[in-house]
């Protein structure tokens, strides 16, 4: 059940998130990836359009919180630092609570860009592993199929030595062939981070998103998922440092929310990471003033979870979207 | 609890402002955002926060994916920076 207090943070103004892709590229090519990587970086006039939203919206915001994703952020590290510099400075002068987050592979996170990060209040870092070097340098591979996971290790073991807090979720990606290799990972990062109270664990079961050209991976079915959890974490209670998306409760997608949009490199406004490709999730475009044109017809779709405050729906609000036949008539009945 | 709203009553303008055309969630959203609760910028309760909803540290009664913890009863807004 959806508390009402989740609902108050879902649906207050006084919060705002904008999850911004400053490229769709990426220096990965993981084998189960869902994305093309069509759209490259973000231009100038886009992230002008970004700070001036920015800068409109902090009259009566208690928070701001800007988070980045993909492609790879940090393959447009300028953009990032630039709006990231931008976000925190505004927030500072106008009295509002900020946290920036990325969603990074963190090859390019280098222990000066993290650093520098940390410096305007980017904090916040959801990181993935595939596994020991094995597995992951399988799957979470360059472009060139280079591996990356002694790259990732020697930053993150690097990471330790910042004395300022932060925090780093560290997604453990399982499915059916790499139980084994996570359980070895796990114990490394057993011995040497998850004593640092600012590294987490999250595990998330994976299966392939890219169709017929990635390694197979086999989906565990959720009883296989609960106890290979127990074999690699040797608990039963999944707590807060040591998470899994099993045991996520009372949680509302940021795409349910309508205090959260998506600013994708093209300047298109959408509310999925995850639906790139899907034209459901192309609900508005970004001005070069920063004035957004909101499709509202397109956009309340989105929101559908509250007609009976469904926790499904909420949770993943593309799962019961209308088909997009079915939006266009909407959209034109609203128009 | 409310039950729920038509999502046909939520307009967002064009600087991401919304509004919610629903006299009872207007009132469930005023009882519980002001002053009770506001947020709290906690670097241990930050700390905390991952994806999921928890969140450690007895004060805070709930916690969202942008890592935000809020505290009851909490004004002081050096704890919002």
């Amino acid at each position: 059940m959806i508390s009402e207090q989740s609902l108050a943070e879902a649906l207050s103004n006084k919060t705002f998130q904008l999850i911004v892709l400053p490229t769709e590229k990426c220096n990965f090519r993981c084998t189960y990836c869902y994305e093309d990587f069509s759209i490259g970086r973000m231009t100038d006039r886009t992230v002008g359009g970004i700070k001036s939203l920015i800068g409109r919206r902090m009259p009566g915001l208690s928070h701001f919180g800007l988070t980045w994703f993909g492609g790879e952020p940090l393959v447009a590290k300028d953009v990032v630092l630039n709006i990231g510099r931008f976000a925190h400075e505004e927030c500072l002068r106008s009295e509002v609570s900020f946290s920036g987050s990325l969603t990074t592979n963190a090859y390019l996170l280098t222990p000066r860009v993290f650093s520098q990060l940390l410096d305007i209040r980017h904090k916040d870092f959801q990181i993935t592993l595939d596994g020991d070097a094995d597995w992951h340098d399988r799957t979470r591979r360059l472009a060139n199929s280079q591996g990356t996971f002694e790259t990732l290790w020697k930053h993150l073991i690097a990471y330790r030595t910042e004395t300022r807090p932060f925090s780093i979720t560290l997604r453990l990606h399982v499915h059916r062939d790499n139980v084994e290799s996570v359980k070895r990972l796990y114990e490394r990062l057993t011995a040497d981070l998850l004593h640092d109270s600012r590294f987490k664990a999250f595990f998330h079961k994976i299966s392939n998103l890219s169709g017929d050209k990635g390694i197979p991976q086999h989906e565990l079915n959720a009883v296989e998922y609960s106890s290979a959890l127990r074999y690699i974490s040797g608990t039963d209670d999944l707590n807060h440092e040591v998470s899994a998306d099993i045991t996520l409760k009372d949680y509302i997608c940021y795409a349910a929310r309508p205090n959260s949009l998506l600013v994708r490199a093209d300047g298109r406004i959408g509310k999925c990471t995850v639906a790139l490709n899907d034209s459901r999730n192309d609900v508005g475009i970004l001005h070069d003033d920063g004035s957004l044109e909101i499709n509202n017809a397109r956009i309340r779709p989105w929101f559908e979870g509250y007609r009976n405050m469904s926790e499904a729906t909420l949770g993943c609000p593309l799962t019961d979207l209308p088909k997009a036949t079915n939006l266009v008539q909407l959209a034109e009945t609203f128009a | 609890m409310k039950n729920g709203f038509d999502p046909a009553l939520i307009a967002m303008d064009s600087y991401a402002h919304f509004t919610i055309n629903d006299s009872t969630m207007h009132d469930l959203l005023s009882t519980l955002q002001h002053p009770q609760i506001v947020p709290k910028g906690n670097p241990t309760c930050n700390g905390g926060c991952t994806n999921t909803t928890d969140c450690s540290g007895t004060q805070n009664v709930g916690c969202t994916n942008t890592y935000i913890c809020f505290a009851p009863g909490s004004s002081d807004p050096e704890l919002n920076k």
